[in-house]
């Protein structure tokens, strides 16, 4: 298998936040608002609460089986057949993720920047561009992570402030009035934008401590999940419950009342951009990079740096296969939920509940060395 | 790493022809001689001496040497003059003199420093090729080496490419020796190690390693002395060519390897771990490993005041993204994204363009390869005609292309601030970097904005991400695990908090401060109270220091903490001096010396049970 450099605690947080941030924080406020009117934004972190969980049962699982991806223990836990299928299907999910990335951002660099410029450039750019990033190893997705997490989490942070003059907070009222079975409804559909975290399924053995992979993963998805809460707040409160579900991208509108007195810059919005961009490429990189890591494995691969390019024209070809952006909005919404939710969510608790019941796995961790060497 | 594996894989034993070894000397002095004429047929450079030495002028020795690369008056009274003259009015018995005459020559009569027997003839041929004197004896099968390189070379100057304001002002040299003694002046420590190796077929150039014994880390110290010595190359002029073979990547447009020009920088970077490589006839040293935070940081960073120092860092990270960005984000924002400006400075960069033919890509362009070209013309010509060039180009390309329309003046004024920005750093090599990957950019942004222009960086990025010097990542202190390096990143912190040494390049021994805080009195509050503290608190080190060092210390009032403070330095500095002194007078003085010798021998001691412990290293 191939011998790649460990990553550390702060590369896993840093990727998995990283990966989390990408298309899904533009059109989360709509999301929510739909599904619970007012009480949209409550949705956040109660998807996120369910998130964290079951990403503590994923990392659980990896410590089962110290030393192996899912690839390696799927087919003995749930027995081959239906480990193939639902590697197969997790596979094609990372694919068919992949061509959403490359898409939606295709489509809103088009809207805000690039008018005149073909879908086609900018998704086969972006592209070309992840699979440089793809063909290295995890510890340069680590160390791009660490580098990038602070470039577009200050921001984000920092031009709430010049919004919040704009911000009626009695948008967000009335409180709590939706009924309980649309609000757990609402759930499902708002965990589907925290989809990303199932990649540690994959990248547990390339932790240099893979007990801190725990640990690591609550602290990023609350970190992603407080940040998500926040734009979710500052955009229904900017326009209101209607106003936020007329627009696609709710929350990048939100940057774009924002006029900062006095700056080079008139429109924060052409930063936010550039940040987005940043962002949607290291998830879209580390999906890809969890795609070619899972078939390369698959397939017994030594290296899977040749694998990256005729990957990224399938998905290139696959990005380019909805019409329009409302098609590739209904598209994405019934391909998180009916792939998403059971891939990430239901199979790899599946998968722990059965080899707990088997008793299968290093119960205590005792493969793994108590003190590792350290990555860097 | 396909590279890498390649040069490892070709490694070999010691190569005879580089060294020698496979010829004996014969015990006939007509067979030597013959052997020698033969191989230097042709080269009449080599000065051949034949003298007879005893009191009866009955033993035949001939002298062996490179003229022009020996000291010749060290070889006339040190050899010659003890040979023929004086050897003869010591009244030995012509016994002794018939029993071993050799070893008397080397043992008695001949009063140089220098002087080894070698077995090998080809070996003692290639010393005498690199400056050493040959004493080749009638019967005896050993051929004495005299060490009398001596030829003419530049002093030691002021380096060129480095200079400070303030800092020592002497720079290496061309001779390796010199340059070893540069750095043992500074280094008075025995983990101070340097190793010599040759490398290169035809030149037999002298390398030397230098590390600090018990401060490098011993991964990297290997990996340097195994690609050094898996190089099989005819010639090695520079050291240039041996950074081009010992980098970790060789397609990269980043320097893997640091160059230097400076002493005390390189006495700097051997103290945080780092392995020297001085290479004979250049001065310039290599540093490895390197990351991209040492490129951008100069040695005076750490001789003025930290807040300078680490303002002048902030600058140098500014002007690199300028140096990087600016001209294609300018293209980016007037050609696809005006509507990001405000709306005056739009219509007034609008209004400078009209009747520009052409497109702002172009424009670029154009600016930016003629000042490449000023850049090479001014560096290539000789002072007076370059700054002619520097005046025509300011002139002509300008002012002339700004009233001629054939360009825009803000364009003018971009790449003005883009080239001024990339002179400002602090390292020529990351300069011309940045200045190659700025015209990538700038094609990158043309076709694709600003969206283009983010790729770009993020492409930049990944490379810098996955790029490694021996092993450390170049990003770091930025990523892995030693954010307390930040101290000597974007900024540069007091000294007197930089206890650590940094762990991504130091192997062991990573304390390097032991005062825990300030030694003069806390300097802040207003004047009145801090001089009364000063008196109050700083007891017996501050009493001292003034003894000491500045006299005047304890009179300047207001200032009473910065006094202080520059009180101890001075104290420091002339022990230092003392130490100086007493050491040229005697080896002995280095006894003597408390301030940080004392507190590298502590190092030493401690570092079993310090925080040291040794590095982890990875996979």
């Amino acid at each position: 298998m191939d011998n790649q450099e460990k990553i550390t605690s702060n590369q896993l947080m840093a990727i998995m936040i990283s990966l989390l941030i990408g298309i899904g924080i533009m059109s989360l406020p709509r999301t929510v608002t739909e599904a619970a009117g007012p009480d949209g934004w409550l949705l956040v972190p109660a998807g996120g609460v369910i998130v964290i969980i079951t990403s503590v049962i994923i990392s659980k699982l990896g410590l089962l089986f110290p030393g192996k991806t899912v690839v390696e223990y799927a087919g003995d836990v749930i027995t081959k057949p239906l480990g193939l299928i639902f590697l197969l299907g997790l596979f094609v999910y990372f694919v068919i993720f992949c061509a959403f990335e490359a898409r939606v951002l295709a489509e809103v660099t088009k809207q805000f920047l690039l008018d005149r410029t073909p879908t086609e450039a900018l998704v086969i750019t972006i592209l070309l561009a992840c699979a440089y990033l793809v063909r290295q190893d995890i510890a340069t997705i680590g160390r791009m992570g660490e580098m990038l997490v602070p470039v577009f989490v200050i921001p984000t942070f920092l031009f709430l402030l010049p919004v919040i003059p704009q911000m009626d907070l009695t948008n967000l009222l009335p409180f709590m009035r939706t009924p309980p079975l649309k609000f757990l409804t609402g759930i499902g559909t708002t965990v589907t934008s925290f989809l990303g975290f199932e990649t540690l399924l994959l990248f547990h053995p390339f932790m240099a401590r893979p007990r801190d992979a725990t640990k690591a993963m609550v602290t990023s998805l609350a970190a992603v999940t407080f940040m998500y809460t926040l734009v979710v707040i500052a955009t229904m409160a900017t326009f209101g419950m209607v106003g936020v579900q007329r627009i696609i991208w709710p929350a990048f509108s939100m940057y774009r009342v924002i006029t900062v007195p006095g700056a080079f810059i008139e429109n924060v919005h052409g930063v936010m951009m550039a940040i987005w961009v940043v962002a949607v490429y290291t998830t879209l990189a580390v999906f890809f990079f969890a795609a070619v890591i899972l078939l390369s494995r698959l397939l017994g691969l030594k290296e899977h740096s040749f694998i990256v390019l005729p990957l990224a024209f399938l998905i290139y070809f696959l990005a380019l296969v909805p019409g329009n952006i409302s098609q590739v909005y209904s598209y994405l919404d019934a391909f998180s939920v009916y792939m998403g939710v059971p891939l990430c969510f239901i199979l790899p608790v599946f998968i722990f509940i059965v080899a707990r019941v088997r008793g299968m796995g290093d119960e205590r961790g005792k493969g793994h060395e108590k003190y590792p060497k350290k990555g860097t | 790493m396909g590279f890498l594996g390649m040069l490892t894989a070709k490694k070999q034993k010691k190569k005879p022809e580089l060294e020698g070894g496979k010829d004996k000397a014969s015990s006939s002095l007509d067979k030597n001689l013959r052997y020698l004429k033969d191989k230097l047929e042709d080269c009449d450079d080599i000065v051949y001496r034949e003298f007879r030495v005893g009191n009866r002028q009955q033993f035949r020795f001939v002298l062996v040497y490179v003229d022009g690369l020996i000291d010749r008056d060290m070889i006339d009274q040190e050899v010659l003059n003890s040979l023929m003259l004086q050897a003869r009015q010591a009244n030995l018995s012509p016994g002794i003199l018939t029993g071993d005459v050799f070893s008397l020559a080397l043992r008695s009569a001949l009063t140089t420093g220098e002087v080894k027997e070698e077995e090998y003839i080809d070996k003692s041929m290639i010393s005498l090729l690199s400056g050493d004197s040959l004493v080749l004896v009638d019967g005896f099968k050993k051929v004495l080496v005299i060490g009398s390189k001596g030829w003419p070379s530049r002093g030691v100057q002021e380096p060129q490419t480095e200079v400070v304001i303030r800092g020592s002002r002497d720079g290496f040299t061309e001779t390796m020796r010199v340059n070893t003694a540069l750095l043992r002046r500074r280094l008075r420590d025995p983990n101070l190690k340097i190793k010599q190796i040759k490398v290169g077929v035809r030149t037999r150039t002298d390398i030397a390693i230098a590390y600090m014994d018990n401060i490098v880390d011993k991964n990297v110290l290997e990996q340097v002395e195994n690609r050094l010595e898996s190089i099989n190359i005819d010639a090695v002029l520079e050291s240039g060519y041996l950074e081009e073979f010992i980098e970790d990547s060789w397609h990269s447009p980043f320097p893997q390897v640091q160059n230097t020009e400076r002493p005390d920088r390189v006495a700097a970077a051997l103290l945080e771990g780092r392995v020297a490589i001085i290479t004979d006839n250049t001065p310039f040293v290599l540093l490895v490993p390197v990351t991209l935070n040492i490129l951008f940081q100069s040695a005076e960073d750490y001789y003025e005041r930290w807040f300078i120092g680490s303002f002048i860092r902030i600058l140098r990270y500014v002007s690199a993204l300028i140096s990087l960005v600016l001209p294609a984000g300018y293209i980016a924002i007037t050609s696809y994204h005006p509507g990001l400006m405000p709306s005056d400075l739009a219509l007034y960069i609008a209004g400078t363009r009209i009747g520009v033919p052409f497109p702002a890509f172009l424009e670029a362009v154009i600016m930016e390869l003629t000042l490449e070209l000023l850049r090479e013309a001014g560096v290539r010509l000789p002072g007076p005609i370059g700054q002619t060039i520097g005046i025509v180009g300011g002139l002509v390309i300008g002012q002339a292309a700004v009233q001629a329309g054939l360009v825009s003046p803000i364009m003018v004024i971009v790449v003005a601030i883009t080239a001024i920005s990339s002179f400002a750093l602090s390292s020529y090599s990351i300069g011309i970097s940045l200045r190659i990957l700025r015209f990538a950019l700038i094609i990158f942004s043309a076709v694709l904005g600003l969206y283009g222009l983010m790729l770009g960086l993020l492409i930049i990025l990944v490379h810098l991400c996955s790029l490694k010097s021996f092993g450390i990542p170049y990003l770091s202190p930025l990523v892995g695990n030693t954010y307390y390096e930040l101290e000597d990143s974007f900024i540069r912190v007091p000294l007197i908090t930089m206890h650590r040494r940094p762990k991504t390049l130091a192997g062991a021994n990573m304390i390097r401060i032991r005062n825990k805080e300030a030694i003069g009195p806390f300097s802040g509050g207003s004047a009145g109270v801090g001089q009364k503290g000063g008196k109050a608190g700083s007891g017996g080190d501050g009493e001292k220091d003034n003894k000491d060092g500045s006299p005047g210390a304890s009179e300047k009032g207001g200032k009473a903490g910065d006094g202080e403070g520059l009180g101890t330095g001075e104290g420091e500095h002339s022990a230092g001096n003392r130490k100086d002194k007493a050491c040229r007078e005697k080896a002995g003085g280095g006894d003597e010396n408390s301030g940080r010798g004392g507190n590298g021998g502590k190092d030493g001691i401690k570092n079993g049970g310090g925080p040291g412990g040794g590095r982890d290293t990875d996979g």
